[in-house]
């Protein structure tokens, strides 16, 4: 008992922590609001930046999560499943925290009223709303099933209806987030049906890297006890969605590059220019987690979480790609679109603005994204110290 | 008032058809909004015809933009709850007279700039000039001042020691009404003849008529080949652009003889980049091509030039009746090589011209149906040569070959000039560009040739047009005794290139002049004239500057009282040229602070100098007297009172074609005075020019960017400036909304030298000189010859970073038109770090 | 049916910038902000070449507002219809009232800067309004764009860009009438539009 109140208190600690960023988060938000986003680093022809990029990698890590926690009971088959619950928290920690960065990029938040009376059912951001909306409150449903199957409440089938629906539902909310981008014509880095997919296999990328650091890490607190052969089962999933996502980074660079046209200014983007940092990043990265996930030697714990970081810095990586190489290439790279709001470093011509990264995050997008964590954080600690998210197995033991 | 300003307005512009593209498109366009307004009812916010009932009082009146820009469009000027808020287009019927730039949209900034001066200032005593410190006055006190400085000076000094200066021009009348208080005062009259020199030629040459030396606006049109030579018409001459698209439309072949890849030289069918400074010889070449080959217009030239007046070998003038021993009477008229043909010959007249017939007889010119235009003649004892001859002679060393080494072109580009040129009708469509290096008289006196010889003048769709082609409609109705009057007294006349050899030697053309007082209005010289280093030093030893603007300008900042003269739509004046039209500025609104108009002003500084009730007329007085003319009045039917009516009178005619035998040149031969019998300085008449060299043509090295001149070791690049479509000198300069797409000084390199120098795209660069020094952000523009850089003209000092571009320039010059030379300068690049 | 388009003749374009002005002047734009915007297809700064001296030098200009697309990328993204088509008149139109400010038309539209979104409170170097009394209201934090003066053309005006253009290189028109001036010239010269690969089949068309 001292030990689970230390415990508690120490997820409480962490969990206040988190409660003040988020309280510092909406301070510079409001603050953003009030002096007018000039404050951020987004401009005109880089008009999303470090909040949309969050939101991108939150969904997926949301999704992720949930899919793994839930592929179990969806198949009735054996293993994790003891983990659910703490991951459909940290599922709904994270779509909070997903939800969070859209209404921070907002301009008008006082009329997202508006997405509800007015709502233009052919927008891809719409539908993104709609699912994000439904999964959230599904995930919900779900986790409060879980605790009332626990407590035998429900049955098992109805777990797995849920589940199953749950699993759709998450595929589809990062499919859907894909699309946000994937049906831009007007962006040659993001216009691919790929995208959609490789979404998906992003974020069973980073899913499972979170789930298994996460069952490694509580393992290691004594919040649960898991079998060992779990752990190998998830690193060899999460080999496999690594080689997956990476086959699919491999078909859209060889897509994009073959004709030799403007996808190659994609690819040179990629390899060797602003993005390149980025690019090496996540793809040693990936190759290093697959590595250590396949190589049976390799498997220990430590490592294991190395890689699960490596895997979901990786896909962080992956998202800024994205995001700022869709501005990278102008489509009308001519001179004079210039002035304060049009480009993050304008002012020096087409070449200067666009021959470094052509976006870069201000310092007051960086704390309200900390504060957006913070509550993220916020909400996960209170949860797994308040709600009783232990698996059944361990809270009785 | 409210009641005066509405009727105003009434009789503006509220009912003047406004036409778009046609009609019919118009009224559809009405119907089918209105039609989506009433039934779809979307987004009422932004539907205006939901608000019809709401629309507020607002008056339109004409404005006149009178930036000297070449253009002076008509502009609407909507007032709004007494406010100026927009500016923009009048629509005529026909679309070709639309006119407006960027710049006409942005009056609204320039009448509510903070940089307006608002009130009679002097600079505190003990404060340096230019240190910003300045002591409020009332206007009373401002004019007491001056003129009590004046009258000391005028007493201890005398009347030379004032003098006047003004800048390019308004176009407007108060531009003129401070020389009836200057002439008045006996003052030295510091002239305005920067970018003068190839006009001056051209009146000299050709005389100044209804359209200066051109047709009307409107015959480029009916050119085939037109010749834009050494100027960027996109921006130079913007408001003749569409007639220069409309001629190609009509098949027409442009053809841009420029050094740098202007817009110009982008849109035109053949482009010779040329040498800079080697134009004469381009077009001296031409000329011995086309003689060589027989293309040369012989009948134009003996009808329509002075090609057949025979010329002494011993004194350069053309051969008399009495020197010819051909008994004659004297007569009035006769080509002096003097003046513009404005004045004619008041005098006892002169004995009349001899030519030769095409046997070799002389004779009276004027008896001799066939005169000869080539050959050389001994006549009672005289050795002659026609002035064609002359003018072939001083040709003839240009033969392809050397025009190909000296202007860089290959000979085949050279025929092919020469070819197109016939091609005609062709104009020539040229202006500020080649006067401004030194050696830009010789070639300005070359270009104007072209087309004599060729022909290519006083037919449709032929002859000069481009910045020496502008309407003189003001000038043709003026009343121009306005500017004397009783008190009359003859002043000396200077420009600006002169004055710190005035300072220094206290005298000027052999009399003692020590100035004391310059008055400036109507220009900003220390922003947009060369040779400011030099100026500014002068103007050390010059007692009291007085500066009459609109906004604190870089003169008025160095001046020692500033007088606030409202913006151009605050008081009623009216247009007197380049357009065809005579066209009325309405006063939009009072002018603002304490500013008055420069009519007022010249009420004021009359009245306090004592020169009595002449000076006593208020605006409309004055603007009155100034249309109170014979030919205003008889022939236009034009007063003060029905332009403040009619607001837009058509006074020159659509159709006018220059210099043939029904519209002659308004020389004083009637002909085209290529040979200048009598060449003598403009200005500084104590000079001694070679006669015989500016008699006709040449070739010359410009005074500071020639190929041997050692200081290139030192300064290899030569700086020129383009016009620019965004200020006019440095008017519009601080316009907010123009900023937003120039935002500062730029100077564009050429790759080769931004990599010789060590200069990157955007790099802030320092030009220097001996002169001076000014720093711009570098930008790299392969249209820009090797060796050769360009700036905008112009800024003002404190939008530089360091430095101005002005001080780079020198006030070297020529002396038959003196003017100033900005492209005539070195200077070397180098990075500039900017302190953080 | 109406077709409200615009044709842009490159060959008489000299850049002049009136068209930007107008739009700015009428709009009553806020300082940094401008529907128009005349581009250089050339060097790195506007009205800078490429190429090599004097043989091999290319310079273009176009000026570029919203092309107020048949197709429109940006009105199928709005998720709250703040930027929607005309169905009268074809022009694309923009509520500032509606927008979210979620910026999801400006990274839909394939037309590099021609949508702006208000990063702060509009500035401007007057303290009245000026232009059209009837002009756009600019609010903070929503889009903005060329709406084709939607306010002129309530009252049977042109935009005012196509107003004058002192080149003489803008014409404006019914699309849909093959009689109109816009149609026919558009019938009898060549021309190309900006990115017709995106699929959405723009309403401005420039003569070359």
């Amino acid at each position: 008992m001292v030990e689970n109140a230390k415990r508690s208190r120490g997820l409480v600690i962490a969990g206040a922590i988190g409660a003040v960023l988020a309280v510092i988060g909406i301070v510079f938000w409001m603050m953003q609001l009030s002096g007018g986003m000039v404050q951020t680093g987004m401009r005109n022809l880089d008009s999303w930046g470090l909040y949309i990029t969050m939101f991108m990698f939150f969904v997926g890590l949301s999704a992720g999560g949930l899919i793994i926690s839930s592929i179990p009971n969806a198949f009735g088959m054996e293993g994790f499943g003891g983990i659910s619950k703490v991951a459909i928290w940290t599922s709904i920690c994270c779509t909070v925290a997903a939800i969070g960065f859209v209404v921070v990029d907002l301009g008008q938040p006082v009329r997202l009223w508006e997405l509800f009376a007015y709502s233009n059912l052919g927008s891809p951001l719409m539908w993104d709303i709609i699912v994000l909306a439904v999964y959230l409150i599904l995930s919900i449903v779900y986790l409060v099933f879980y605790m009332r199957y626990e407590q035998g409440k429900t049955s098992h089938a109805a777990i797995r209806v849920i589940s199953v629906i749950a699993l759709v539902c998450a595929v589809l909310v990062h499919s859907v987030t894909a699309w946000i981008f994937g049906l831009q014509q007007g962006h040659e880095f993001w216009y691919t049906a790929l995208l959609g997919p490789w979404f998906v296999s992003s974020a069973l990328v980073c899913g499972t890297a979170l789930v298994m650091a996460l069952c490694i890490g509580l393992r290691a607190a004594g919040y649960l006890a898991l079998d060992q052969a779990y752990i190998v089962k998830m690193a060899k999933m999460l080999a496999a969605f690594i080689a997956v996502d990476l086959y699919f980074f491999g078909c859209d660079l060889l897509t994009s590059a073959f004709p030799g046209g403007s996808g190659a200014e994609v690819v040179d983007m990629l390899v060797s220019g602003p993005l390149a940092p980025f690019f090496w990043f996540e793809v040693i990265g990936c190759v290093i987690a697959l590595v250590v996930c396949v190589v049976p030697a390799l498997r220990r714990n430590g490592l294991l979480v190395g890689a699960s970081v490596l895997a979901i810095l990786g896909i962080l990586c992956k998202r800024v790609q994205l995001l700022v190489g869709g501005f990278q290439i102008p489509n009308i790279p001519f001179a004079n679109v210039e002035g304060p709001y049009a480009i993050t470093f304008g002012g020096n011509g087409v070449d200067a603005a666009y021959g470094q990264l052509v976006y870069a995050p201000a310092p007051i997008e960086w704390v309200v994204t900390l504060g957006v964590l913070g509550l993220a954080v916020a909400l996960l600690c209170f949860g797994l110290a308040y709600l009783n998210l232990k698996p059944a197995s361990s809270a009785q033991a | 008032m409210q009641e005066e300003k509405l009727q105003k307005s009434s009789a503006v512009l509220k009912d003047a058809p406004r036409r778009g593209l046609t009609r019919r498109s118009f009224l559809k366009a009405t119907a089918a909004t209105a039609g989506a307004a009433a039934v779809a009812g979307v987004a009422l916010d932004t539907l205006p015809a939901a608000a019809e009932g709401q629309k507020p009082q607002e008056e339109v009146y004409q404005g006149i933009c009178r930036g000297n820009c070449g253009g002076g469009c008509r502009i609407a000027v909507t007032v709004r709850e007494g406010k100026v808020v927009k500016t923009g287009p009048i629509l005529n019927e026909d679309p070709m007279e639309n006119l407006i730039c960027a710049r006409g949209y942005t009056h609204t900034q320039r009448i509510y700039a903070p940089e307006r001066i608002q009130y009679p200032a002097r600079r505190v005593e003990g404060t340096p000039r230019g240190g910003g410190e300045w002591e409020r006055l009332s206007w009373d006190d401002a004019i007491k001042y001056i003129c009590d400085h004046w009258k000391e000076y005028q007493k201890e000094f005398g009347d030379s020691s004032i003098a006047y200066s003004y800048g390019a021009g308004t176009y407007a009348q108060n531009y003129y009404v401070y020389m009836r208080l200057f002439n008045s005062l006996g003052a030295t009259k510091i002239a305005q003849e920067n970018d003068m020199t190839m006009l001056n030629y051209s009146w000299k040459m050709l005389g100044m008529s209804l359209y200066m030396v051109g047709n009307s606006r409107k015959d480029q049109v009916n050119a085939h080949t037109t010749f834009i030579w050494g100027c960027n018409a996109s921006i130079g001459t913007f408001n003749r652009w569409k007639y220069l698209m409309a001629s190609r439309d009509r098949g027409g072949k442009l053809v841009v003889i420029d050094p740098t890849y202007t817009v110009a030289a982008q849109k035109a069918d053949f482009w010779a980049p040329i040498k800079p400074g080697t134009d004469a010889a381009l077009a001296m070449a031409m000329i011995r091509y086309w003689h060589e080959n027989g293309k040369d217009d012989k009948q134009y030239l003996a009808t329509m030039t002075v090609a057949p007046f025979l010329v002494r070998q011993d004194t350069g003038k053309f051969l008399r009746s009495d020197e010819a021993g051909i008994a004659a009477e004297r007569e009035a008229g006769v080509a002096t090589g003097g003046g513009f043909g404005l004045g004619m010959d008041q005098g006892e007249g002169k004995f009349p011209l001899v030519a030769v017939d095409e046997q070799g007889n002389p004779g009276l010119l004027k008896e001799i149906a066939a005169p000869a235009i080539e050959g050389e003649f001994v006549i009672n004892g005289i050795p002659v040569k026609t002035a064609y001859t002359m003018l072939l002679d001083r040709c003839d060393e240009w033969t392809l070959p050397a025009a190909s080494a000296k202007c860089e072109l290959s000979e085949d580009v050279i025929t092919q000039l020469a070819e197109m040129y016939l091609d005609g009708p062709t104009m020539l469509h040229t202006g500020f560009g080649i006067d401004h290096r030194g050696n830009g008289d010789g070639a300005s006196h070359a270009l104007c040739v072209l087309p004599l010889v060729s022909g290519q003048i006083g037919k449709k769709g032929a002859g000069v047009s481009g910045n020496l082609a502008g309407a003189t409609t003001g000038f043709a109705g003026d009343n121009w005794m306005t500017v004397v009057t009783s008190k009359m007294k003859p002043g000396a006349t200077t420009n600006m290139t002169y004055i710190p050899q005035i300072v220094e030697e206290q005298q000027w053309c052999g009399q003692p002049m020590h100035l004391k007082s310059i008055f400036f209005y109507c220009g900003n010289p220390l922003g947009s004239y060369s040779g400011t280093t030099a100026l500014r030093q002068a103007f050390e030893n010059v007692d009291l500057l007085i500066t009459a603007d609109t906004v604190w300008s870089d003169t008025a900042k160095y001046s020692d009282v500033v007088l606030p003269v409202p913006h151009w739509f605050e008081y009623e004046t009216y247009r007197t040229c380049p357009n065809d039209y005579l066209d009325f500025n309405d006063a939009a609104i009072e002018p603002q602070f304490e500013s008055k108009s420069d009519c007022d002003i010249i009420r004021l500084l009359g009245l306090g100098m004592d020169l009595g009730p002449e000076f006593d007329y208020d605006n409309a007085g004055f603007h009155a007297m100034f249309l109170d003319s014979d030919v205003a009045r008889d022939q236009y039917g034009v007063t003060w009172e029905t332009l403040k009516q009619q607001k837009h009178i058509k006074m020159a005619p659509d159709e006018f074609i220059y210099g043939n035998q029904f519209i002659p040149f308004a020389t004083e031969s009637g002909r085209a005075e290529f040979y200048f019998e009598n060449p003598v300085p403009e200005f500084d008449k104590s000079r001694q020019l070679d006669q015989e060299l500016y008699a006709l043509p040449f070739q010359s090295d410009p005074l500071e960017t020639y190929d041997t001149n050692p200081l290139l070791e030192k300064y290899p690049i030569n700086l020129m400036t383009h016009r620019d479509k965004f200020k006019v000198h440095t008017a519009f300069a601080k316009c907010p909304w123009l900023l937003e797409i120039q935002p500062e000084p730029t100077v564009e390199l050429n790759p080769i030298d931004a990599e010789k120098y060590g200069i990157s795209e955007n790099d802030y660069v320092r030009c220097y000189n001996d002169r001076g020094f000014c720093v711009f952000k570098a930008h790299l523009d392969p249209s820009l010859r090797p060796g050769t850089a360009w700036t905008e003209h112009t800024w003002l000092d404190d939008q530089y970073k360091a430095g101005h571009y002005a001080d780079l320039t020198s006030l070297a010059c020529t002396h038959f038109f003196p003017t100033n030379t900005p492209f005539d300068t070195l200077v070397a690049v180098e990075k500039y770090e900017l302190e953080a | 049916m109406t077709h409200y388009g615009m044709a842009i003749d490159l060959k008489r374009c000299v850049a002049c910038h009136g068209c930007t002005l107008a739009c700015k002047s009428a709009n009553n734009l806020p300082d940094g902000v401008r529907y128009n915007n005349v581009l250089t297809d050339g060097g790195q700064y506007m009205d800078t070449a490429r190429g090599t001296y004097p043989n091999d030098l290319y310079r273009k200009y176009y000026p570029v507002s919203c092309q107020h697309c048949e197709n429109p990328a940006c009105v199928k993204v709005c998720p709250v219809g703040a930027t929607y088509k005309d169905p009268e008149t074809g022009v694309v139109r923009q509520d500032s009232d509606k927008c979210i400010g979620c910026r999801m038309c400006i990274s839909a539209c394939p037309y590099t800067g021609v949508r702006s979104f208000n990063w702060e409170e509009p500035k401007y170097s007057l303290d009245f309004p000026v232009g059209d009394y009837d002009a756009p209201q600019h609010v903070k934090h929503t889009v903005e764009k060329c709406r084709f003066c939607y306010q002129r053309l309530a009252k049977g005006q042109t935009p005012a860009c196509m107003e004058v253009c002192g080149a003489m290189a803008r014409h404006w028109g019914d699309l849909d009438d093959p009689d109109s001036e816009i149609s026919q010239l558009i019938a009898t010269r060549e021309w190309e539009q900006l990115l017709p690969e995106m699929g959405t089949k723009p309403s401005v068309y420039y003569l070359i």
